[in-house]
């Protein structure tokens, strides 16, 4: 019985440990624009390298 | 050859403060040397040697000749005689050399170790286990293996019952192993000599075990022989005793029995009542760790989870079409925002701290809980480990006997 207990015990700790050591899930930081979510408008910006929502300027033939 | 050259110097030192004589006989006595003529070689180093026994030069070259012609005993000799005229002379760590050789060859213990600047000494008696003492201080039984001592005089003190005591000053010189070789004689007025007979002498084979009143006794798994008075009458050798009381655990011990001796035990009973409480608590805290350590695995659980999902949406809108509308591409993939990866980034960091603090806090009331069900589930037996210790060629190893 106690060495069940431990096997299940150091067993998941090693899940655990795993677990620990997995690589965080991406965030909005980008290279290109294809990091982005491009079909919600988003654009890579090269100074900050984040994903933002581009606010488009009205075009010159709109006036 | 450097003991050649060393005879050079010699020769050409002593030429001016010696006699002619000596001279002669020393220079003539290296030379046979030289030519490998020991015996006439012998005959002028004597010769040298008694002209000024305070030379070392004719000592060192006896001792080289007798070590020539394997006569291992006057080499020592000659050797530590060179030795004790001038320890501080340029020759003297070849002599020293020369000297351990010879003892090695005569079949001495070699020095375990280099002496440096002390001494050592060792005794070897016609009787084995006289005790030595040096300067009234006991140093074991005969034979002593050299064993590293102040340099100087020493007074060597040998005893052993049934042997007229020895005693000798010797004079233990620094870097080498003085040897004491001395020969008991029997003393005759000794009473109760069975000691002095050469031979084996008889062996007891029976001794006494006496074991404190109010316990079941078994002994060698077996109930014990009648008792002789408050003992019991066991034969020498080893012997498995188990003492049993009320409420208690068994005592067990293996217990040694020597001829002609009295063995008394003294044990100290576990009370059965308490140490299984102690178990039974390990059992519970080490059960309650193993609960923790599982809600932190379904926490790990969840963080991955958590995890995937952030990495589900991203891959997603990644790859979402942005030449066409939202609401076209959203029938095949519900659109996910910057919130919904934001929530499960968030749930995922969350969800692996907790499993951090759970592991933790799981492991160390895991250790805790199998520290007392050790403690309480340990037998207190004194049998042979499952497990032997090997020594080997730079350590040991520890083998296990494996059965299935």
């Amino acid at each position: 019985m106690v060495r069940w207990l431990v096997v299940i015990a150091l067993a998941s700790a090693g899940v655990g440990a795993c677990t620990l050591l997995d690589e965080d899930p991406p965030d909005d930081s980008c290279v290109t624009d294809t990091d982005c979510f491009r079909a919600q408008g988003e654009r890579c910006n090269q100074e900050t390298k984040r994903c933002e929502v581009r606010v488009m300027d009205a075009g010159v033939d709109t006036l | 050859m450097r003991l050649a050259a060393l005879a050079l110097l010699f020769v050409s030192h002593v030429a001016s403060a010696q006699p002619a004589d000596l001279t002669k006989e020393f220079q003539a006595g290296v030379d046979a040397f030289r030519l490998g003529k020991y015996d006439v070689a012998r005959g002028h180093l004597e010769k040298a040697r008694a002209l000024d026994p305070k030379l070392p030069g004719p000592h060192r070259f006896l001792a080289a000749v007798a070590q020539a012609q394997s006569r291992w005993d006057d080499c020592i000799e000659s050797a530590h005689k060179a030795l004790e005229i001038n320890p501080s002379s340029s020759e003297a760590a070849d002599t020293r050399k020369l000297y351990e050789s010879c003892r090695v060859s005569a079949g001495r213990s070699p020095a375990r170790q280099e002496l440096g600047d002390s001494a050592a000494i060792a005794v070897t008696t016609n009787v084995a286990g006289a005790t030595v003492k040096i300067n009234g201080l006991t140093y074991g039984g005969t034979p002593l293996a050299p064993r590293p001592i102040s340099a100087g005089s020493l007074d060597v003190e040998i005893e052993k019952a049934g042997w007229k005591p020895s005693k000798r000053t010797v004079n233990a010189i620094a870097g080498i192993v003085t040897d004491v070789n001395v020969d008991l004689e029997a003393d005759p007025n000794a009473k109760g000599g069975g000691d002095l007979q050469v031979g084996p002498t008889a062996k007891i084979k029976v001794g006494y075990l006496v074991v404190p009143p109010g316990s079941t006794i078994k002994i060698d798994d077996a109930a014990p022989p009648q008792m002789v008075g408050d003992r019991f009458e066991l034969p020498a050798g080893t012997h498995m005793l188990e003492l049993q009381q009320d409420g208690k655990d068994p005592w067990r011990r293996r217990v040694r029995i020597s001829g002609g001796q009295k063995t008394v035990v003294a044990p100290t009973f576990v009370d059965t009542a308490e140490r299984t409480s102690v178990e039974r608590r390990g059992f519970y805290i080490l059960g309650a760790g193993g609960v923790v350590v599982a809600g932190g695995f379904v926490a790990a659980l969840l963080s991955r989870d958590a995890g995937f999902e952030a990495r589900d949406i991203v891959r997603i809108e990644r790859s979402r079409d942005p030449s066409r509308p939202l609401s076209e591409t959203a029938d095949l993939a519900p659109v996910r925002t910057r919130e919904d990866l934001q929530d499960a980034r968030d749930r995922h960091a969350r969800w692996a701290l907790i499993s951090t603090g759970l592991y933790a806090a799981g492991l160390i009331t895991a250790g805790v809980g199998a520290y007392f069900l050790y403690k309480g589930a340990r037998q207190r037996r004194d049998v042979a480990p499952p497990f032997a210790v090997v020594p080997v060629q730079g350590g040991g190893v520890i083998a296990k006997e494996l059965a299935w």
